[in-house]
């Protein structure tokens, strides 16, 4: 009897330079292998905040992949396990990046993570924190900021350094809607919108906050459209309960989140922000920003 | 003076000799204002108290009973009247919490 012997396909066990992409995010490497050419581009105008580096670092890598499922659907991958599947490319891309992010941010024990935005003010040298559910307003705040000078660590994510209670850089590109983009825009100084080949939607910023200054701001906003702007002190209770309720590392490393959050309210102004009017908005939160930093050069 | 856990209500359990205990799940963090985040891990639940609540959580060591830690309190907070009955308001609350634990003897 003849035999035939199996066909054996081959398995790329490394994969190639010319289709990986490295990144180190805060101590955490990844490998991202993206045969496509079409979607490597997007993935990389998304993620060109964080890199890529121009080598494979030396440090141990977690390997995510996006690439045809089939003819049809596109699959993400991490560490060989399906995480997503999808038809559009944009949306896998979406994913990629967003699974990117998850892991960083689980690999972040020492350092206080909130769903908040944070700027850097460089005409008082202090940070402020934009802290609220998606869809309150951070964004579009931010973005009105940024064009007034404000320079931002970040949109939608924020890590503080527990020793100095400073935001860390955290350059993820920020993600706009066509709403928000027509609010910035419409500002007598908008913003410059650098888009680099990203999907719509998605903004690169070209100048991040990089400076280590304290938080003497902290600002809940609740947006109510054609309502007249107005700032609301908060206790330090409610305060460190609110920034709490939004902190992602309560659940993980309990006691930096409460010793962080004590911090942060101890030596900042709180307020809740009832945000209407963006122009107005703006100029009542510079307006606070200025006086934080005056009370607390006095005391 | 009231001693007000957030948020309060009131089950009446504790008679005065238990000597309540800190749950070891809880981490505590004393903020600027002398008032307090309890943060229970196991359940994840967040509660802070005001500052004189945070005094009788301090004596949640499984050593003071009602009497001793009502005289802990006065020594802080003379003004306060009926403090043997805010406390036992207090420990109520942070016994339904799961904030502390029984150490009755």
């Amino acid at each position: 009897m003849e035999h035939t012997p199996p066909i054996v396909v081959p398995r790329v066990t490394r994969p190639t330079a010319a289709t990986t992409l490295y990144y180190a995010v805060h101590g955490y490497h990844a490998a991202l292998t993206i045969p496509d050419r079409a979607a490597r581009s997007l993935a990389r105008s998304i993620l060109r905040g964080f890199g890529p580096l121009p080598a494979a670092p030396d440090e141990s890598v977690t390997d995510f992949a996006l690439r045809h499922a089939d003819r049809a659907q596109w699959e993400v991958t991490v560490a060989d396990q399906i995480v997503y599947r999808s038809t559009g490319l944009v949306d896998a891309v979406a994913a990629l990046e967003w699974q990117l992010i998850t892991n960083v941010l689980a690999d972040q024990r020492h350092s206080f993570h909130l769903h908040a935005a944070a700027l850097a003010s460089p005409a008082t040298r202090t940070a402020l924190l934009i802290v609220g559910e998606s869809g309150s307003g951070k964004t579009t705040l931010t973005l009105g900021l940024m064009a007034r000078g404000f320079l931002p660590y970040n949109d939608d994510i924020t890590l503080i350094a527990p020793a100095t209670c400073a935001p860390l850089p955290f350059r993820r590109a920020f993600h706009v809607d066509a709403r928000t983009q027509a609010l910035v825009t419409a500002l007598p100084s908008s913003p410059p919108w650098d888009v680099g080949g990203a999907p719509a939607g998605y903004f690169l910023v070209s100048d991040w906050a990089t400076a280590s200054w304290p938080i003497r701001t902290v600002l809940f906003p609740r947006l109510a459209p054609g309502e007249m702007p107005r700032l609301d002190p908060l206790s330090v209770t409610d305060a460190a309960l609110r920034l709490l309720t939004f902190s992602m590392t309560l659940s993980q490393s309990s006691a930096l989140a409460l010793q962080a959050a004590g911090r942060i309210v101890e030596r900042a102004q709180c307020s809740m922000l009832v945000s209407g009017d963006l122009a107005a908005t703006l100029d009542l939160v510079i307006d606070q920003v200025v006086r934080d930093h005056g009370r607390r050069d006095r005391s | 003076m009231a001693i007000t856990p957030f948020p309060g209500s009131s089950v009446g359990v504790a008679s005065g000799d238990e000597r309540p205990q800190k749950n070891t799940c809880v981490h505590d963090e004393l903020l600027a204002d002398g008032s307090m985040v309890l943060y229970h891990t196991c359940k994840q639940q967040l509660m802070t108290i005001n500052p004189t609540a945070a005094l009788v959580w301090e004596c949640c060591d499984g050593e003071h009973d009602l009497g001793s830690i009502a005289d802990e309190l006065r020594s802080v907070f003379p003004e306060i009247v009926h403090a043997e009955a805010d406390i036992l308001t207090l420990l109520e609350t942070l016994l339904e919490q799961g904030m502390i634990v029984d150490e009755g003897r």
